[in-house]
């Protein structure tokens, strides 16, 4: 057996590098792979997560441009809150696909008051500056200039698709959340990686062999080959760019070396973030409104999906006007435009085309566009969708790999083990399907008024998903499991449409004539989803475990399927190679 | 269908410093080839660029790292790099 093995796989250094390579990838695949799962699919919702929530709020779709805005009228409804505003920069943006509000935030302002300023106030005025010089995030309705603050229900914080989208990088556990989803996708490079170079000689076979009705273990090694190089693009640049967004600190390090600064630090990222500093008070200020309308004025209307419009240092001598449009154009893929005033006397002080940018501007915003889909309307979202649905289950399938290779005599000793770690697995990926229909549906239940709405929603969500992974560990099987998982799934998406048909009377048929697109859009999602997860859940049977890799081969000769001979069927895939020499 | 264990590392110890090279020791070693690189060329270009070349050059890293045989024939690797480059570093920035 060894001799056989030595002639097949050439020089013992190859070998050696395979087996590593090969043990990596499964070592840094499983240790991943439930992070990855929940990823992949609270990621492939939470790229609608705009229309979620405005499908859960029962929010008309409305497209919000600049012009609508008095920009004066906003730091006047800001003041008359009792905020001190001299000094402060503050942003003013837009949500994409969102004309119900916009926020207006502002960063402490301390660190932008020299101390001879500070110096200069008297005791009480100093007082009365440290209290109102604080941090402060409003929304605020374009219509009535109304202000709220975001943690309020009808704000922007509280929505389910942004809880969908603080899943996607475990912003629920506490501090370290973040970085462990961005460790989780650097070693998801590393499994891509790997797993190149581990299929590499058989990689435009394995692409072209999909053998759905043979042995259980040659349907999941074909589905995590074929389906992992049809998706490999996909899911090389979002593990390049997941890198970066979970683990952007550890660039700062570096940009603290190169400038020794931080300010400076942010501003070669983003540029807009620049400030600039107090020179003292000046008696004129120019109007802001005027100038953002000339800032825009080049653009076409349609084409801004959202901007900002950031003023610094306001009321000083050095105050400055920063507006940012992202926009849709076939001229740039990054699409945003740059500009900058001088308030004191309405000067331009630079400005970024949105049909042509600099490649600092561009770096940062092709992977914005890339990592979020923005670039191409519905149909790239829902192709998003799809690819991150097949890297959920290349990620399934390859767990399956290594617990079908485990359901064998040699490991009796271990049986229990594997078969517990296998349930909880498979437990909490499946189930994770049917807690997200059931956070739908909670959520059109709950009145949007309701005290401690979002409390409820939380524990209902998490506690699905806690109760089916304890149900997954209890009922064991993976195919009961699966099964049970998808028919939950099936029944509460399908409930979903129903749902928010009863409680808003906003049925899918009428909802998109009455300009409510989202709601449209989210229902027939859903339908659509749980059409296809019910017909997948009682079209799915259980395959036998008797059908051995040997008997695969002679199935094959004896249907003399053309040019597959016994050694091309041995050569075919490493994975089965291996068990079949166990035999 | 598991890889053949005489080809993988045997000592606890050893998987353990391999990690070990692997996330703080990559770390290190790509930081420091950012920052000469900064240095050498356009500091803003190159910080920019860090989107992307900082995770491909860390993966090189973990690659090689379990592609060398020895645990501390890796940590060779990482520190000879780090070592060359806080020495350039040295030298280009301080005099």
């Amino acid at each position: 057996m060894k001799t056989k093995e030595r002639e097949e796989n050439g020089h013992t250094s190859d070998r050696r590098v395979y087996n590593v390579f090969f043990n990596t990838h499964t070592v840094s695949g499983i240790a991943i792979s439930i992070g990855l799962y929940v990823i992949f699919l609270a990621g492939g919702f939470a790229l609608f997560q705009n229309n979620i929530n405005n499908w859960e709020i029962n929010a008309r779709a409305k497209h919000l441009t600049p012009d609508l805005i008095n920009y004066d009228r906003v730091l006047n409804e800001i003041a008359k809150e009792g905020h001190q505003l001299y000094g402060r920069d503050i942003n003013i943006r837009s949500a994409e696909n969102n004309g119900d509000y916009i926020s207006v935030f502002s960063p402490p302002t301390a660190s932008n008051i020299s101390p001879d300023s500070l110096s200069k106030l008297s005791q009480d005025d100093s007082l009365a500056y440290a209290q109102a010089t604080g941090r402060f995030n409003y929304v605020l309705n374009p219509e009535t200039y109304g202000l709220t603050t975001p943690n309020k229900a009808n704000g922007a914080q509280q929505r389910i698709g942004k809880l969908l989208t603080r899943l996607h990088y475990f912003q629920q556990i506490p501090v370290v959340g973040l970085w462990l989803s961005g460790l989780v996708s650097i070693f998801f490079l590393f499994a891509i990686v790997t797993g190149v170079i581990v299929h590499w000689k058989k990689i435009v076979s394995n692409f072209f062999t999909f053998r759905l009705k043979v042995a259980i273990k040659t349907l999941w090694t074909d589905a995590h080959t074929a389906l992992g190089i049809l998706g490999l693009p996909y899911q090389f640049m979002y593990a390049v760019t997941g890198t970066f967004f979970g683990l952007g600190i550890v660039l700062f390090p570096v940009a603290m070396v190169l400038f020794e600064d931080v300010n400076k630090t942010t501003e070669v990222f983003l540029p807009e973030r620049k400030s600039y500093g107090l020179l003292g008070k000046s008696d004129q200020q120019l109007l802001i409104t005027p100038l953002v309308r000339e800032a825009f004025e080049d653009i076409p209307e349609d084409d801004i999906k959202n901007f900002q419009v950031i003023v610094k240092s306001i009321g000083d001598k050095n105050a400055h006007l920063t507006t940012v449009a992202y926009t849709n154009t076939n001229e740039d893929f990054s699409g945003k435009a740059v500009t900058t005033f001088k308030l004191t006397d309405g000067s331009l002080v630079s400005k970024e085309s949105h049909n042509e940018s600099s490649f600092r501007t561009a770096s940062t915003e092709y992977f914005l566009q890339l990592h979020f889909a923005t670039f191409g309307g519905y149909f790239l979202k829902i192709i998003y969708f799809l690819l991150a649905i097949i890297t959920c289950f290349v990620i399934i399938s390859g767990v399956m790999v290594w617990l079908t290779a485990r359901d064998k005599k040699t490991y009796a000793h271990k049986a229990k083990f594997n078969q517990n770690v296998g349930a909880v697995y498979l437990g909490v990926c499946l189930g994770l399907y049917p807690a997200i229909a059931c956070l739908f549906i909670i959520a059109k239940l709950l009145p949007l008024e309701m005290e401690g709405r979002f409390d409820i929603i939380n524990y209902v969500f998490f506690g699905f998903w806690l109760a089916y992974t304890v149900y997954a560990y209890f009922i064991k099987g993976s195919f009961k499991i699966n099964k049970h998982a998808l028919v939950l799934a099936g029944v509460l998406g399908l409930a979903i449409p129903v749902t928010n048909g009863i409680v808003t009377g906003l049925w899918f048929w009428k909802s998109s004539g009455m300009g409510y697109v989202d709601s449209f859009f989210v229902d027939v999602l859903w339908l659509v989803l749980g059409t296809i997860t019910l017909m997948a859940a009682f079209k799915a049977k259980p395959v036998s475990k008797k059908q051995s890799v040997t008997k695969v081969i002679i199935d094959k000769e004896n249907h003399k399927i053309p040019n597959v001979t016994n050694e091309r069927v041995l050569n075919m895939n490493p994975l089965k190679r291996f068990s079949l020499k166990r035999k | 269908m598991p890889a053949n264990k005489k080809y993988l590392l045997k000592t606890r110890w050893g998987r353990t410093s391999k990690i070990l090279a692997a996330i703080p020791g990559a770390i290190m070693a790509t930081a420091i080839i950012e920052i000469v690189m900064g240095l050498l060329w356009n500091t803003e270009m190159v910080v920019v660029s860090m989107w992307f070349s900082y995770p491909l050059i860390w993966v090189t890293f973990i690659c090689a790292v379990y592609w060398i045989k020895k645990p501390w024939k890796a940590w060779v690797l990482l520190l000879s790099i780090s070592l060359v480059g806080v020495i350039m570093i040295y030298f280009i920035k301080y005099s």
